[in-house]
């Protein structure tokens, strides 16, 4: 080979070389670019999606577009804060600010708990309150600084609480998870809290009314005398804005000058002479008051002879008897001493549009003998023409029925005519209008529910705007003819195992027909 | 698309691994419908949401094949050089382990007619708590098809799903974790901050991370609450890590290792 035919062949191979560099280069540039565009467009994709969800969940004034965007689909309503709460946290000044604490960490499995009907309605209240209402859970055990930020004078136990706390302008009202139900009377005596119904958005309401516009009214109950219970008759009062205190019955019983409301609820012994005097002034200067008492184990042989005699004054009475229904129209579940009442038709706007109430182991409340004009009573609820009475004989011990039939009132109402401050008196043979008992097992809706609430808005013309009836619980019971033991015995023979059985039997004869394959 | 994905629900019955996954779900959720059943209280939303906590076996099943077995097979190839877009591939193969899914679902729909016979409530709460579980199951099964693109081996894929579901499912618990250990951090004396700030952190803290866990955004499903913005989450992430296999798909056409 020449020297000639030698460079030839070096400058081919070298122009091989620069032609191969090309290309390997347009090959790198290329997927250069092409990992860039690949990174570039993944980083750009999740960019995008961060921001739209941030979007979603950034709260500005506490709210954000996920919370106009949350429904409530519970057949209960459960999670939802009714028009009633939030045409008032409307109403309410821009500036509020309305706190919200639970004293523990944020339950996070609520399922089964009290929590399943708070806490997804107090993140309602967030949402539909344009920012006046914040809602926290601060643990006090790891930042114990929340109860002096809460209760700078140490005034309530928070510490050791683990309740929820409402904050406005430095006043709290503390509410229990427990409270927030109402419970099985029946149950609970043997220790059980058995829920009936949920009150939880009327609590919180009713706190938030109460901390902002302030109580109007106090009612004072007075305590000491056997009476019943008066928890939920007092959330009731909080809902219209009246405070609840005690007085205890003594022989130095003094009522005091706030006092707006005097109740003795369902009251098993007799009041003394100084109360009885405390009660006749108070009721003098026009002061109200709701007696209720009924006819049971606990006081058969209790006659209120010095509340008779105080009574007497307003021209009421009420007998030491026992009330028997003997027409079975009005006898609930064929029960003479459970039963219903016929309401004075001029009453029924009081009821809700309900002509009869319940009524339970009841005293015949009548008339008594006033010869003065300006006593007014008014009857409030009749039995039927059928009703009887047995009186107790202490002698021997037992219930003597008097076999005449006729109609009784189980109910009066008393004030004055002609007098700048006229008393209004009511008094109830029955304590199917005040207690606990009733109340937790027919809620606030119920018909004698509305009617105490109905007397107490007329007597003090308190304003129960804000009152949030209670909600029923989710119910996901099946019929019992249905659930009954050889149906699940069937249906989980058939679910946990001959359906999974049977489609492993299918995945083996599937896999041993196509292994070969 | 369609021939991807009628392929690859037809595999499923093919082998085992449908009638395993079918006979798994209907186990589970049958026994969680039992145990309400015998009490007299049935609530599907309840049974729903506990079968989601059950994704974290089922996905891992369901997905460990879909890429890993067509590169170990070698059969891929077809994807690259059929004229078809990867991203139909991806999208197929999705939508028939969905399919898959919609199957196992079936189960619930009996429970629900079952409920519905017996009196029980089956009310809009209950499908409310049907959609949210698809958008749950869109999410792990996009982030299964991930795995599954990552690897070549079924095993490996199925422990790669599982290991990432189950991070997300302790999302949560990482954050109150997370919170307790930057309020630890910030009380020390290295940085003796004031009990409110310390607070405010660890909430931020717990917060960012919990934001990240959609158990933690649709637990309020079961109760009735229905959101819109949890399903948008679900969704937008299931695109993003069907998007992120994708790009890894098409990694072959450029890279050069």
């Amino acid at each position: 080979m020449s020297s000639k035919d030698k460079t030839n062949n070096n400058e081919a191979s070298k122009t091989e070389a620069i032609s191969e560099n090309k290309t390997k280069n347009n090959v790198d540039v290329r997927a250069g670019k092409l990992k860039l565009f690949s990174i570039s467009s993944f980083v750009i994709l999740l960019v995008i999606v961060l921001a739209l969800n941030i979007i979603f969940s950034l709260k500005i004034n506490n709210t954000s577009i996920d919370d106009y965007l949350t429904y409530d689909m519970s057949s209960t309503g459960q999670n939802s804060i009714s028009d009633i709460s939030v045409s008032y946290i409307d109403s309410l000044p821009a500036d509020t600010t309305i706190r919200i604490v639970g004293l523990f960490d944020r339950p996070t499995n609520l399922k089964d708990t009290p929590y399943e009907y708070i806490v997804p309605l107090l993140d309602d209240y967030v949402s539909k309150s344009s920012g006046k209402v914040t809602v926290e859970y601060i643990n006090p055990t790891k930042y114990p600084s929340i109860i002096s930020e809460l209760d700078p004078n140490g005034v309530y136990d928070l510490a050791s609480s683990n309740n929820y706390v409402v904050y406005v302008n430095g006043k709290i009202i503390e509410i229990n998870p427990v409270d927030c139900f109402t419970y099985d009377p029946e149950m609970l005596q043997y220790g059980y809290y058995l829920p009936t119904s949920n009150i939880v958005e009327q609590k919180f309401t009713s706190a938030i009314v109460n901390l902002t516009q302030g109580y109007t009214y106090t009612a004072y109950f007075v305590t000491g005398l056997g009476e019943d219970s008066h928890t939920q008759l007092s959330n009731m009062l909080s809902s219209m804005s009246i405070g609840s205190e005690q007085i205890m019955a003594s022989d130095n019983f003094v009522i005091p000058s706030d006092c707006s409301l005097l109740i003795l609820s369902g009251i098993n012994t007799d009041i003394t002479d100084s109360m009885s005097s405390a009660i006749k002034d108070y009721l003098s200067s026009g002061g109200k008051i709701i007696v209720s008492v009924n006819f049971f184990s606990t006081n058969v042989s209790e006659s209120f002879p010095k509340l008779n005699l105080l009574l007497s004054n307003y021209n009421i009475c009420i007998q030491n008897a026992l009330l028997i229904e003997n027409n079975p129209g009005y006898q609930i579940n064929n029960d003479s001493y459970n039963t219903l009442i016929d309401v004075n038709s001029d009453l029924i706007e009081y009821t809700g549009g309900a002509t009869t109430l319940r009524n339970s182991y009841a005293r015949p409340v009548t008339a008594a003998d006033s010869p003065y004009n300006y006593v007014q009573v008014t009857p409030l609820f009749a039995t039927s023409t059928n009703a009887s009475i047995c009186t107790y004989d202490p002698a021997t011990d037992n219930l003597i029925q008097n076999v005449v039939q006729g109609q009784y009132s189980v109910g009066m109402y008393a004030t004055f005519t002609g007098t700048p401050t006229p008393p209004d008196v009511y008094v109830f043979g029955t304590t199917t209008f005040t207690s606990d008992d009733y109340i937790n097992n027919f809620g606030f809706n119920d018909a004698n529910i509305v009617f105490t609430r109905n007397i107490i808005r007329g007597m003090l013309k308190a304003d129960d705007s804000v009152f949030v009836e209670g909600k029923p619980l989710s119910d996901y019971s099946i019929k019992t003819e249905y659930a009954n033991s050889n149906t699940a015995t069937v249906l989980t023979f058939v679910l946990v195992a001959i359906l999974p059985l049977g489609l492993i039997i299918a995945g083996v004869v599937v896999y041993n027909k196509r292994k070969n394959l | 698309m369609s021939a991807i994905y009628k392929r690859e629900l037809a595999s499923y019955f093919r082998s085992p691994v449908g009638f395993v996954a079918l006979a798994l779900f209907s186990f589970l959720s049958g026994f969680l419908f039992i145990n309400q059943y015998r009490d007299g209280m049935v609530n599907i939303s309840t049974e729903i949401m506990s079968l989601c906590s059950f994704f974290v076996v089922i996905i891992p099943v369901i997905t460990m094949g879909l890429f890993a077995e067509d590169k170990r097979r070698g059969t891929e190839v077809i994807f690259y050089t059929n004229p078809i877009s990867m991203f139909e591939v991806v999208l197929g193969k999705f939508f028939a382990a969905m399919t898959l899914i919609a199957i196992l679902f079936l189960n619930v729909f009996l429970h629900m007619i079952i409920t519905a016979f017996s009196g029980g409530v089956v009310n809009i709460g209950t499908w409310g708590s049907v959609i949210v579980y698809f958008c749950l199951a869109m999410l792990f099964t996009a982030i299964g098809v991930f795995a599954s693109s990552i690897t070549d081996t079924q095993i490996v894929s199925a422990i790669v799903c599982f290991v990432m579901i189950l991070v997300v499912q302790l999302l949560e618990t990482v954050s109150v974790l997370a919170s307790a250990g930057v309020a630890s951090l910030l009380s020390s004396s290295m940085f003796a901050l004031e009990p409110d700030k310390i607070n405010k952190a660890s909430n931020n803290v717990a917060a960012a991370i919990a934001w990240f866990s959609p158990f933690t955004k649709t637990q309020d499903f079961r109760y009735g609450v229905f959101s819109i913005a949890p399903l948008i989450f679900c969704l937008s992430m299931a695109l993003l890590f069907l998007f992120l296999t994708y790009r890894i798909l098409e990694k072959k056409r450029w890279s050069q290792k």
